[in-house]
C-alpha cells in the first residue's frame, strides 16, 4: 500500500509524500484537525471515485482506516 | 472534456494567494483549487478567515502584499448561515438579503485587488407544500432581487469583480451535485464536490486570466467540424450543414457559438487537410455557413501536418503555441497535435453530435474578465493585417514596404476610458513586453492619479486603418531621472520600428513635461519576450547593473541623442495633448 493515497493525503495535509504512511491519523499529524479531514475525505473520495457513508466518515482518521475502507467498496488504494 | 493534463508555461506569475472570507464551511474547496490552479502550472497558497469574522475582515480592507504574484479575494457568502431559521417558517428573508448585499457592498468599495462575489441559493426544502402563499413569494423575490443585484455589482466593475454565479451551478447540476449533506449537519459545510468543481474552475480562470495566461485564437478543422461530411468528396451540396435539419444544424449551431467567441474578441483560423479551394467555395457561397473569411485571421488549407501547420499559424499570428485551442474530429489527429505541441489545448468534436454546438461554451477556455472596444473589432483588425502581409509581397524591399504602409503613431497621457484596455494590454502582452508587470485595475488606475507616473497610451494608423490602441508606456518620476518600468506593444503593430519612434516620440515628452535628464528603463526576461533582449541596446541605452528582482538595468543619460537616434523618417508621430 503506497503511493497514490499517500500522495493525495500529503497534499491535503501539506507534507511531503514520503513522511505519509499507513500509520499517519489524526492521533499523531498535528496538521489532521477536523477541517482538514473533510478536505481529506473530498479529495480523497474524488480521486477513487467513491462515496463514504455518512456514519463511517468520523472512523476514518488515519490512513490505514482510509486505505480498509477503500479495499471495502472494491477500489485498489495503491 | 477539459484538458485538466494541459501544463502552460506563460509569464513569469507562477503563484496565485487566495484569501477566502465566508460566512460557512468552504475548506472542501482546496484540493479542487489547488488542482484546477495546478493544471495552468499555478501553485495556489489558500487562506481561509475565520467563520464568524467575515463582516471584521471585510472592513479591514485588502492588504497589499509585497509580492509581485496574483492576488484574489474569494468572499464566499451564503445565505444558510445568516439566521438559524434558514428553510424554516419564520425565516426573515428580506433582513438575510439586506445583510448580505450590505457585505457585499462594503467589500466592493474597500477593495482595489481583484474580488470573487457569489450569486447565492435559495433553500432547496421549504414547509410550504403547495400552499404558497405570500411568505413563500417574499422569500424567492427577496432572493431574485439580491442576485440581481449581486450581478449588476459585478457587471459595474469588470475585472476587479468577478462573479462566481453558484445559481447557475446548481442549475447545471441539481441537488445531486451541488449539496453534500454528510458535512452539513456535522460542519456547516453545504457543497458537494461537483459544486466546488465548478466554483473553483471559474476561481482558477480569473486566476489565469490575471496572471496573464490566456487562450487567445481557436484554429478549426473544416470536415466533421464546421460542417458534416468532406467537401472534397460529397461536394459543396452534399455537406451536411442547415439551419433546420440534423445532423447539418448541429455545424450550423456550432459555426453560430464560434462567431459569438469572434465577437467577445477570440481570434479564428482554419486548419484543415483539404484543397483551399473546396474549402473556400463553402465559406464563401454555402447558404448556411456562418463563418465567412472576413472572419479568418489566417489558414493553413493543404495537406501538411497539422502540427506543422498550427506552429505556422501562431508564428503568424505573432502569438504564443499557448495561446490556441484547437478542434478537430479525428482522434489521431488530435492526439498527435497533443504529443507534438503539448502548449495547444486540443478538443475533440464529441461523438455524439449534438454536443458539437455546446462544445466551446462548456470548456470556456477564452474566460476574459471584461469584453472592450479591441475585442470587438478585433477580427476585422486581423483581416486587414492579412492583407498588409499581401502587400509586404508584393514590395520589392522591408523599405519600400514600411514607406508605402504611411504608419502614424498618436500618443498620448491615458485616461479613465482607456483604463480597461490598458489592463488587457497589460495581461495580454508577452512577447514585445520589456518587464511583463502585469499591473492590476488599482495599479492602472493610480497612474492616472500620481502626479509622479506617467502612463502614455499610443494608437497605430497606416493607409489600412486604425490598428487601435497597441501601445502602453509607464514611468515614474525621480527629480531629474526617470524610471520606465513598463514599454508593451501588441504583436500586431511589430515589425515596423513603431517600438523606436514610441521610445522617441516618450523621451521627447519626458524632455520637454519633465526637464528629465537621464532615463532608466529596465529588461524582464520572461520565456516569452527574448526577443527584446537588446532593444534598450539598440535605442541607445548602456547596461545599468542589475535590479534586485532579477531585472537588468539600463540607462541613457542624454536624452535627445535618444529622440534623434529613434526617430524614423517613415513613421509620424502626433502627441495629443
Amino acid at each position: 500500500m503506497t503511493n497514490k493515497l499517500f500522495t493525495v493525503i500529503a497534499e491535503m495535509l501539506e507534507v511531503p509524500s514520503a513522511a505519509v504512511t499507513a500509520q499517519t491519523s489524526a492521533a499523531n499529524e498535528e496538521h489532521w484537525d477536523s477541517l482538514r479531514h473533510m478536505q481529506i475525505i473530498f479529495a480523497v473520495e474524488d480521486a477513487f471515485g467513491v462515496h463514504f457513508r455518512d456514519e463511517e466518515i468520523p472512523l476514518l482518521t488515519s490512513v490505514q482506516a482510509i486505505s480498509d475502507a477503500l479495499t471495502s467498496y472494491g477500489v485498489n488504494p495503491v | 472534456m477539459t484538458n485538466e493534463s494541459v501544463v502552460v508555461e506563460s509569464s513569469g506569475i507562477h503563484s496565485v494567494s487566495v484569501q477566502v472570507i465566508r460566512n460557512f464551511t468552504v475548506e472542501a474547496i482546496a484540493p479542487f483549487l489547488t488542482r484546477a490552479l495546478a493544471a495552468s502550472g499555478l501553485s495556489a497558497e489558500l487562506r481561509f478567515g475565520g467563520f464568524a469574522t467575515a463582516h471584521q475582515e471585510i472592513a479591514q480592507g485588502d492588504m497589499p502584499g509585497a509580492d509581485r504574484g496574483v492576488r484574489i479575494t474569494v468572499l464566499a457568502l451564503g445565505l444558510e448561515e445568516a439566521s438559524p431559521e434558514f428553510g424554516h417558517v419564520n425565516w426573515p428573508a428580506a433582513d438575510v438579503c439586506e445583510h448580505i448585499l450590505t457585505l457585499v457592498r462594503m467589500a466592493v468599495a474597500a477593495w482595489n485587488s481583484p474580488l470573487c462575489i457569489n450569486t447565492v441559493l435559495a433553500p432547496l426544502f421549504q414547509p410550504w407544500g403547495l400552499a404558497r402563499g405570500s411568505e413563500f413569494i417574499e422569500i424567492e423575490n427577496a432572493i431574485v432581487a439580491l442576485n440581481s443585484e449581486l450581478r449588476t455589482i459585478a457587471a459595474a466593475a469588470p475585472g476587479r469583480v468577478i462573479l462566481c454565479d453558484w445559481e447557475h451551478y446548481a442549475r447545471l447540476l441539481g441537488e445531486q451535485g451541488t449539496y453534500d449533506y454528510r458535512f452539513w449537519y456535522s460542519s456547516r459545510a453545504p457543497f458537494a464536490a461537483p459544486f466546488l468543481k465548478l466554483y473553483a474552475g471559474d476561481i482558477a480562470k480569473a486566476a489565469n486570466v490575471l496572471s496573464g495566461r490566456i487562450r487567445k485564437c481557436l484554429v478549426l478543422d473544416c470536415d466533421n467540424t464546421l460542417w458534416g461530411g468532406v467537401v472534397g468528396e460529397d461536394g459543396l451540396d452534399g455537406i451536411q450543414l442547415s439551419t433546420d435539419t440534423v445532423p447539418g444544424r448541429y455545424y450550423y449551431e456550432f459555426q453560430r457559438s464560434v462567431l459569438d467567441l469572434v465577437e467577445r474578441g477570440v481570434i479564428l483560423a482554419l486548419c484543415s487537410k483539404n484543397n483551399e479551394a473546396d474549402v473556400m467555395e463553402v465559406l464563401n457561397n454555402h447558404p448556411d455557413c456562418m463563418i465567412r473569411r472576413k472572419h479568418l485571421a489566417g489558414w493553413r488549407i493543404n495537406w501538411v501536418s497539422k502540427s506543422e501547420s498550427l506552429a505556422e499559424l501562431a508564428d503568424e499570428l505573432k502569438i504564443g503555441l499557448d495561446s490556441l485551442v484547437f478542434v478537430d474530429d479525428n482522434p489521431a489527429e488530435c492526439e498527435l497535435v497533443r504529443q507534438m505541441l503539448p502548449q495547444v489545448i486540443v478538443l475533440q468534436v464529441p461523438d455524439r453530435h449534438e454536443q458539437l454546438p455546446s462544445l466551446l461554451f462548456r470548456n470556456d477556455l477564452f474566460g476574459a474578465l471584461a469584453v472592450t472596444d479591441a475585442d470587438r473589432t478585433r477580427a476585422e483588425s486581423y483581416r486587414v493585417q492579412r492583407e498588409r502581409r499581401d502587400l509586404q509581397r508584393t514590395v520589392k524591399s522591408p523599405e519600400d514596404y514600411l514607406a508605402l504602409l504611411g504608419t502614424r503613431v498618436v500618443l498620448r497621457r491615458a485616461g479613465e476610458p482607456d483604463v480597461a484596455r490598458v489592463v488587457q494590454l497589460l495581461q495580454r502582452t508577452n512577447q514585445f513586453n520589456l518587464t511583463t508587470r502585469r499591473h492590476d485595475e488599482s495599479m492602472v488606475r493610480e497612474l492616472l492619479t500620481s502626479p509622479s507616473a506617467l502612463l502614455l497610451v499610443c494608437e497605430v494608423f497606416d493607409r489600412f486603418g486604425s490598428m487601435g490602441l497597441t501601445g502602453v508606456l509607464v514611468a515614474f518620476r525621480k527629480g531629474s531621472v526617470t524610471e520606465i518600468d513598463s514599454l508593451l506593444l501588441s504583436c500586431r503593430v511589430l515589425g515596423r520600428d513603431v517600438e523606436f519612434a514610441l521610445v522617441a516620440a516618450a523621451a521627447d515628452w519626458l524632455q520637454s513635461e519633465w526637464n528629465t535628464e537621464t532615463i532608466d528603463a529596465q529588461f524582464m526576461p520572461s520565456a516569452k519576450n527574448m526577443q527584446c533582449a537588446d532593444f534598450w541596446e539598440r535605442c541607445g541605452f548602456a547596461r545599468n547593473g542589475t535590479a534586485v528582482d532579477g531585472a537588468i538595468r539600463f540607462r541613457a543619460v542624454d536624452v535627445t541623442e535618444v529622440i534623434s537616434r529613434n526617430n524614423r523618417p517613415f513613421i509620424t508621430v502626433e502627441v495629443e495633448t
